[in-house]
């Protein structure tokens, strides 16, 4: 005989993009978004004896479907992450050399796609992810001319000549 | 409802597949910048004009600044400043023009550090001098460094800032134990003299033990035998310090535990003339029993020696199984 065994299958929370696709992900994966933890927390949704497919869904006007794609990829991989102690990663802030290598891959994208990142993790307050997308974005800057920065990150030089020269200046201040 | 009434985002819609570095919103840019040292701040601010404001509005946040009040080159590094003089007369002025110049840098808004480090190789360092430098730099701890006599003042540093510091460390000084008395209580205070300076008398040095701090760190070639002796004392029957680092040289360790008298402790008298002979466990047990309440010990010792073997291995074995949170030996392993 084969009894029923009851499985107590994981919370899901429904997500909707920008542009009106909607996502479902664990409670415990979303969890490391405050927006919307705090969404979650305030609407008493936690408490609802609700199936996902009653479900409201928590649209996220800033994020488009790719990158919120992408952003709960991230909230997968970091889910079994220990909480982050503020004080301790002020402190480590200033390091932009200790990526995790599951992030360096992840985070090598296009800059368009980086930058799209960097506003949803701002948006949706998942520290650990705006705080490695910001070091990759340091690293890219790092050792570079200023024709290489603006090459690289397609600046444009609107200085006039003259105010080129009060920068030189300035900066000689600190030449090494 | 199928959708939640709480956000309403329309006019927070960005074309964010379009980003660019400098389309970014200042907030996220800054966060960026704040990444950077002072050295790739620089060309940063000359791309643009507003790669140029982002990075003037933003903070430099560095792990420890270093000044170095020398007659070297003035240098300006992520992490360390040379303040420079250009002659052998490092003048006041001199200092509070390099600082004026420093606090209206174009370079950051703010400069904020873990640790301030200053490293002044003459009596060149005045009070108002160590106001100015606290003044304009956040920073959460301090040590400074003298290479020379150091004037009373100088150590006004501490006082005078009014920050309050996490750890204060003095380096090659001489002075006598009523500044260090002076000082307000801290997380840690390391002190380290060297014969090069006269450094403390036994009996400064008995009055600074009993300071409460919470680390001390004591780094001097002790005068007399019996002064260690008396330290331990001082410690068991005083305060006591949730770390203390005592380094000496290492034959004095020798010659010290050699003289403890052990029988008081109930323990058999060995002669450590030849410690290799020996086996000195019980008499390590008798000695760590001093600092039972303590933390953690750290054992400095200098200079190479076939006994540091036996001392380390017997070491490790009296420590297993201590209430100890560490002990560290890395001096005496060579």
């Amino acid at each position: 005989f084969l009894f029923p065994i009851k499985m107590t299958s994981p919370r899901m929370i429904k997500l909707t993009s920008n542009d009106d696709k909607t996502f479902e992900v664990e409670r415990d994966v979303i969890k490391q978004s405050v927006t919307v933890n705090t969404l979650i927390t305030d609407l008493n949704m936690d408490d609802e004896d609700v199936s996902v497919e009653n479900q409201m869904a928590i649209p996220l006007p800033n994020v488009d479907a790719a990158t919120l794609e992408m952003v709960i990829t991230w909230c997968k991989q970091h889910r079994e992450d220990p909480p982050r102690n503020e004080e301790e990663e002020e402190k480590k802030e200033k390091r932009t050399d200790d990526i995790p290598e599951w992030d360096k891959t992840f985070l090598d994208v296009e800059q368009s796609v980086l930058f799209a990142l960097i506003l949803a993790a701002n948006y949706m307050d998942i520290k650990g992810l705006l705080d490695n997308c910001c070091k990759t974005v340091a690293n890219m800057i790092k050792g570079k001319t200023p024709d290489e920065i603006r090459k690289h990150f397609n600046i444009k030089n609107d200085f006039t000549p003259e105010e080129e020269e009060q920068i030189r200046k300035e900066n000689a201040w600190c030449e090494d | 409802p199928t959708h939640c009434p709480m956000v309403s985002g329309d006019d927070l819609d960005v074309a964010a597949r379009s980003m660019t570095l400098e389309s970014l919103p200042k907030e996220n840019l800054y966060q960026i910048l704040s990444k950077l040292g002072l050295r790739d701040r620089k060309p940063v601010r000359q791309c643009s004009k507003r790669m140029k404001d982002a990075i003037e509005q933003s903070d430099l946040s560095v792990g420890r600044i270093e000044l170095i009040f020398n007659k070297t080159n003035r240098n300006f590094f992520d992490v360390k400043l040379d303040l420079f003089d250009g002659d052998d007369n490092l003048s006041t002025e001199k200092i509070k023009k390099w600082l004026s110049e420093l606090g209206q840098s174009p370079f950051f808004r703010r400069l904020k550090a873990d640790e301030l480090s200053i490293t002044c190789h003459k009596e060149n360092v005045s009070e108002k001098v160590a106001q100015n430098v606290t003044a304009l730099i956040d920073f959460e701890s301090i040590s400074v460094r003298f290479m020379g006599r150091m004037q009373p003042g100088v150590l006004n540093f501490a006082r005078l800032s009014g920050k309050k510091f996490e750890s204060l460390a003095l380096y090659y000084f001489s002075l006598d134990s009523k500044n260090i008395l002076a000082l307000p209580s801290m997380r840690s205070l390391s002190l380290y003299a060297t014969t090069t300076t006269k450094g403390f008398s036994d009996d400064e040095l008995l009055e600074i033990v009993g300071v409460k701090h919470k680390r001390l760190l004591l780094s001097a070639n002790l005068s007399e035998l019996t002064t260690l002796h008396h330290l331990i004392e001082e410690i068991r029957s005083s305060v006591v310090p949730r770390e203390i680092t005592i380094n000496v040289d290492e034959d004095y360790w020798v010659r010290f535990l050699a003289s403890i008298d052990l029988r008081e402790e109930g323990n058999r008298l060995v002669d450590f003339s030849d410690p290799t002979s020996h086996d000195p466990c019980l008499e390590f047990d008798s000695w760590f029993r001093y600092f039972l309440d303590t933390d953690t010990i750290y054992l400095g010792s200098h200079g190479s020696s076939g006994k540091r073997n036996v001392l380390i291995s017997n070491m490790r074995k009296e420590m297993t199984g201590r209430p100890l949170c560490s002990l560290s030996l890395s001096r005496l392993i060579s």
